[in-house]
């Protein structure tokens, strides 16, 4: 089942990744630090400790996870 | 009769000379002059962290937004960027770093000038509705502009107090508000370029003239000689460069950037100056 | 010597550039004269621009960000203390050196895995000597706890009580120390690779890992790839060495350390959707092979009829685990706020599935201030050897365990965060929010006193992290 929904997400993005986006001179508000995927910093590494050791799930955003005997 | 108020800012001796019998008259345009030319000084100098510019170079990499006046200047410096077809750039300082300009013969590893390069270019630059955003690390000098704006707004000046003919010279860059009071020109001694030249008397009615020149700032390797004016898209120095050329123009910015955008022509310098009708003396 | 005579504006016929040049020039001067008349006022020189549209750290930049964590649990269970620094330099080349440095304190207490019961219990077990200080399943959590040395041996008897209709928790304290570095470099303008690796200890755990990655730029930089590995040691060094699974609470541990190997895969592609908006799709495969039982942890053994506990034993965990997640995350522009939403999909070996949604709306007020609210919603099932207790005279499970953090619970936090710009460049930042566990308070069918019993072990716990960012 999840194998079926990560193909279907990925082929869908794959698939139409050609022809959309935006130009180089249309970045501005992308340049932006609050546009960047992981702009949290300190603050993301303190929620997946805390998921982390509270919670049966890990991964997401990156691949990090344990480092700490909390799970 | 002239009373003369002189002074240094900007690293130059500066002079303001009054055609008038009122001394009291003299001595307030010659101090307001001066104090507007401080206060230019203090607002564009790249040597102040305080200043404008040296606030602006500390927080490259951020967006800001300026002044009234600061914009005005961005504006023009813009404009002249794209006039000029990239040849006059603020943003070209940095270069100075690879560059040792003492007479002697040091020349930049074309390596060094390729690791600043990427850190010079107008084009780099965010600047619009009054937000400018540099590259980190990179950093804009108004050297090539503010002494001859100081000139210009230190005539404004002077025009405000009074109708008094008056010549305001920082540094060989000078300007007059019109002819001396008995309809004569005025005669100003422009230095000589270097030990071999003489020196020779400027006779001006009005206007105004600077003159860009490698006179002390130069680099002499192998019999050529590398001025100290160098091309904002190589960052190399000028080949073939005039040793010194002096424009006349109706204000003194204006012949700065005349001047400025002369030397960078390299051999084409006369046929540039030729081609755009601009009055000039080029001495090579 | 040479005259040089030139007069007032002569009549000229000027090239493209001079009269440009002097169109401009006369301009400038003018508004600037007419500046010079009005100024008054003192217009601040250079304002650094909206906190919430600074750009990305660029080349040449430094990105210091040293932050504190405060965590507390309600009911006096885990309290933990962070402070985190880390630093990035963003090299003119592009490249990326990052160095990151973790120290946590814990202290509390934590369920130790028994159920409640109608009469106060008593937690008996044989510890070795040398670890006789504070350390867990020693006291319990109101501090009080004896250990009793066994002459002739190397052990002690350590024995701590827990009042009755109570869930039991034992007190414990530890220290980290993590470290982690890390080197990101173009390979080419279009290819991104990194390399990172770190270290965590702490008393009685031992953490290495090491991560590869490379990242792929295409459509004009709008999609972009990428894959990454890490690899994981741990060694658990438990105070009293690692029980045998289904070992009684009450007896001497033979064993020693034991380890635990991980392997994680990220495949992920992001794409620009639209000026505004940017989103990303990770796919994420992981396996553990090794020790993965806490080793603390025990299970009650109660009677079938009257649900009183009979006996304690240490739980068992497989010894492998194969974990998948599906991560979809996006960050729009609405307006002059910016949006961020993800969801996740888990599932693992265990029979954990979970899914994950977080939604974060970052608002600006004025230039030098944002506020973040957020909410984060979690439901996951339970692990298929999750229980609350083993009846007595039933056969053993091949594996079991009492840990919440693998039975079937939503947890929902919300918070909010306010973010002010400060010396010039860089950022304060304050964020609070307020993380809470609901889940079963009953099981049906619990023999005897168990049905009245709340045998809930989740958490609610109030997080505060505060910290500096600075550029430079």
């Amino acid at each position: 089942m999840i194998r079926k929904v990560i193909l279907a997400l990925g082929l869908t993005l794959l698939g139409g990744c050609a022809h959309v986006g935006v130009k180089p001179w249309q970045r501005d508000i992308l340049a932006r630090n609050a546009m960047a995927l992981d702009s949290e910093g300190n603050l993301s590494g303190y929620h997946d400790h805390i998921y982390f050791s509270k919670e049966g799930s890990t991964g997401g955003r990156n691949a990090s996870g344990g480092g700490c005997g909390c799970n | 009769m002239v009373l003369t108020t002189r002074f240094k800012a900007m690293g130059s001796p500066c002079e303001v000379q009054v055609d008038c019998t009122d001394a009291a008259l003299a001595a307030r345009i010659g101090a307001a002059v001066e104090a507007e030319a401080r206060r230019i000084e203090s607002k564009f100098s790249r040597y102040l962290p305080e200043s404008v510019v040296g606030q602006i170079n500390a927080l490259a990499g951020m967006g800001m937004t300026l002044d009234a006046e600061t914009r005005l200047l961005m504006d023009y410096a813009a404009h002249c960027h794209a006039i000029s077809d990239g040849l006059f750039d603020i943003t070209s300082g940095i270069l100075r770093r690879a560059w040792t300009f003492d007479g002697s013969d040091r020349v930049p590893d074309p390596a060094q000038v390729a690791d600043i390069l990427p850190l010079v270019g107008w084009g780099k630059v965010q600047w619009h509705d009054g937000v400018l955003t540099l590259l980190p690390g990179m950093e804009l000098d108004f050297g090539g502009i503010a002494k001859e704006y100081a000139v210009d707004m230190g005539v404004a000046r002077a025009r405000a107090e009074t109708d008094v003919p008056v010549l305001i010279n920082f540094g060989g860059d000078l300007c007059v508000t019109g002819p001396r009071a008995d309809g004569g020109r005025w005669r100003v001694l422009i230095e000589a370029v270097d030990d071999t030249s003489a020196a020779a008397w400027l006779e001006i009615d009005g206007g105004a003239i600077t003159t860009s020149g490698d006179a002390r700032r130069y680099v002499e390797r192998a019999g050529r000689r590398y001025s100290h004016i160098l091309d904002p898209r190589t960052g190399m120095s000028i080949a073939d460069a005039p040793r010194a050329v002096t424009v006349a123009a109706p204000t003194c910015v204006e012949a700065g950037v005349l001047s400025t955008l002369a030397m960078l022509q390299g051999p084409g310098c006369e046929a540039f100056l030729e081609q755009e009708g601009v009055t000039a003396w080029v001495i090579r | 010597m040479q005259l040089i005579e030139t007069g007032a504006c002569p009549v000229r016929k000027l090239g493209r550039i001079a009269a440009g040049l002097s169109m401009l020039s006369a301009n400038l001067l003018g508004a600037s004269a007419a500046l010079a008349q009005d100024s008054g006022d003192d217009e601040p020189q250079v304002v650094v621009h909206d906190l919430m549209k600074e750009p990305a750290p660029g080349p040449n930049t430094y990105v210091y960000d040293s932050s504190i964590l405060f965590y507390k649990e309600s009911g006096s269970r885990v309290q933990a203390v962070e402070p985190v620094f880390n630093v990035q330099n963003y090299l003119t080349n592009g490249s990326i050196i990052s160095g990151n440095f973790t120290f946590d304190t814990l202290t509390g207490a934590t369920p130790n895995g028994a159920t409640p019961s109608t009469s106060d219990q008593t937690f008996n077990s044989i510890v070795r000597e040398k670890t006789t200080s504070t350390q867990v399943t020693s006291t319990g959590a109101s501090g009080g706890g004896t250990v009793t040395t066994i002459p002739g041996t190397a052990y002690a008897k350590s024995s701590y009580s827990v009042p009755a209709r109570t869930l039991p928790l034992a007190s414990f304290h530890d220290h980290r120390f993590a470290g982690n570095g890390g080197l990101s470099w173009l390979a080419n303008p279009d290819t991104r690779l990194n390399v990172g690796l770190g270290a965590s200890v702490e008393r009685d755990y031992t953490s290495f890992t090491a991560n590869f990655g490379i990242a792929r730029d295409l459509n004009q930089k709008n999609t972009t790839l990428s894959l990454s590995v890490n690899l994981e040691e741990d060694i658990s060094r438990p105070y009293n060495g690692t029980p045998a699974p289904f070992q009684e609470l009450n007896s001497q541990i033979g064993g020693g350390n034991d380890t635990k190997a991980t392997y994680g895969v990220l495949a992920g592609v992001s794409q620009t959707l639209a000026r505004f908006w940017i989103t990303q799709v990770n796919f994420n495969l992981s396996g553990s092979k090794g020790y993965q039982a806490d080793p603390y942890r025990i299970v009650s053994v109660v009677d079938p009829v009257s649900g009183a506990p009979l006996d304690y034993l240490f739980e068992s965990r497989p010894r492998s685990r194969t974990r998948e997640s599906v991560y979809w995350g996006n960050k729009l522009a609405l307006g002059p706020t910016v949006a961020d939403v993800s969801v996740r999909y888990y599932h693992d070996t265990w029979g954990i599935n979970s899914l994950t949604a977080e939604v974060s709306e970052q608002i600006p007020l004025g230039g030098s201030l944002y506020i973040k609210p957020l909410y984060r919603y979690y439901h996951q099932t339970a692990a298929n050897f999750f229980t609350y207790y083993l009846v007595n005279g039933n056969a053993l499970p091949a594996y079991a365990s009492s840990d919440s953090r693998l039975s079937r619970f939503n947890a929902n936090t919300i918070g909010g965060k306010i973010g002010v710009r400060v010396f010039k460049t860089g950022e304060f930042y304050v964020e609070g929010e307020s993380y809470r566990q609901t889940g079963a308070h009953t099981v049906a069918n619990a023999p005897g006193q168990l049905s009245g019993l709340d045998l809930f072990s989740g958490v609610h716990a109030i997080s505060v992290m505060t910290g500096l960012r600075l550029r430079m």
